[in-house]
């Protein structure tokens, strides 16, 4: 019931951004079907105006700019990147590509950690009672992720006690945090570092202007503002790659927090599983 | 010699000894352990066909504001700033995947 409900909130939020766009697109034709009744109206009142023909123009006028708007989009981009100096806004975007590229890397090994604690604790339970501990980690070993693992370890040391175990289970517990966190200092390093190439950039450029105004002899107002211009893109630039960094690094950590948090539930269920199991022989 | 050239050919010396040892250093050790290298070796090869794909995407357009400027820069860009598009669209598609991915498990 609860999975069907965020289904449906999830298609609904998907749905959301589809319909605004239609609303978007059609207060759009509607403004424009009003500018033009009233112009007839002003210009003729006999004329009858025409509500079909301007909605569908202005349909196509909406596609036509928003594929133009992207190119532009894009070329704007362009410019500004030329503008603040190609060699350090290289650097500044080497930055975002590898921070990405790292960070699409954890989120998809993250993603692929996770299992359904649930559905492995009570196929360890059955096969705890059915098989003993052997039909346990047969089942741990064929299922995938760090909860798994553990399991596997910690049923590795059955024979040695129920305390071996726990203890087992919380050494390689950390060690599959380790395992889990491996990239995000990269990914904390760009995050810092983006912003810093920009500072640099900008101070550069800052001295560079100062230079020219130097060479000038004098405080020309277009060679001060282009200069300082040009200076300040180096900056948003670093801020921007920090930014989009930033978002994907707190979904890492917080996706870790889960997993960790997930791993410690299913280790103390598991211990109990066990205890109970060894009661019950 | 002044103390100032001094320190200036010093602090280079060793900013190439320490560039020098943290990049060698490291291959040496995985040396003896080839397979470490082969994820971050497909990691740079997949980045790098990324780049060829946003550098054949790319136009080489000029502009009035920077006459000096190449073709070849000019696509260069175009490919570095696809390649970005291109990464953080998949970086969001990743996060909403596993999402669905999530709630069907």
């Amino acid at each position: 019931m609860k999975k069907l409900l965020t289904l449906f909130a999830l298609a609904g939020v998907l749905n959301f951004g589809s319909t605004s766009v239609i609303f978007a697109q059609d207060e759009m034709g509607d403004a424009e079907t009003d500018t033009t009744e009233a112009t007839t109206e002003e210009a003729s009142e006999e004329m009858t105006p025409v509500e079909e023909e301007p909605a569908e123009e202005a349909a196509e006028d909406v596609i036509e700019v928003e594929s133009e708007g992207a190119a532009d989009y894009h070329q704007v981009i362009k410019e500004k990147f030329i503008e603040g100096g190609v060699g350090f806004m290289t650097v500044v975007l080497t930055c975002l590509i590898i921070g990405l590229a790292i960070s699409i890397e954890r989120i998809i090994t993250l993603n692929l950690a996770t299992t359904n604690t649930k559905k492995l604790l009570a196929n360890v339970e059955d096969a705890l009672q059915q098989g003993g501990v052997e039909a346990a980690k047969e089942v741990t070993r064929n299922t995938r992720g760090p909860v798994a693992s553990i399991f596997t370890q910690g049923l590795m040391r059955m024979s040695e006690g129920v305390d071996m175990v726990e203890k087992s289970i919380i050494a390689y517990g950390s060690v599959e945090m380790g395992k889990l966190e491996k990239g995000l200092v990269w990914i904390s390093l760009f995050i810092a570092l983006a912003p810093m190439l920009g500072f640099m950039g900008t101070v550069i450029g800052m001295i560079d202007a100062f230079d020219s105004i130097e060479a000038a002899g004098d405080i020309q107002p277009s060679l001060v503002a282009r200069g300082i211009k040009q200076a300040l893109l180096t900056t948003v630039a670093g801020l921007i790659v920090a930014v989009i960094l930033q978002l994907f690094y707190n979904y890492c950590v917080s996706k870790i927090d889960s997993l960790v948090n997930q791993m410690e539930d299913a280790s103390i269920t598991l211990v109990d599983l066990l205890v109970k199991h060894q009661l019950t022989k | 010699m002044e103390l100032t050239d001094i320190l200036i050919y010093l602090s280079y010396a060793l900013i190439g000894i320490a560039t020098v040892s943290v990049i060698i250093l490291p291959l040496i050790n995985s040396l003896s352990d080839p397979k470490s290298l082969l994820k971050v070796g497909a990691g740079l090869l997949a980045l790098v066909v990324l780049f060829f794909i946003g550098y054949s995407m790319s136009e080489a357009t000029s502009y009035a504001k920077f006459p000096g400027l190449g073709a070849g820069v000019s696509k260069s860009v175009s490919a570095l700033l696809i390649m970005t598009y291109i990464l953080i669209v998949g970086g969001l598609v990743g996060i909403f995947v596993s999402m669905i991915a999530k709630l069907i498990r």
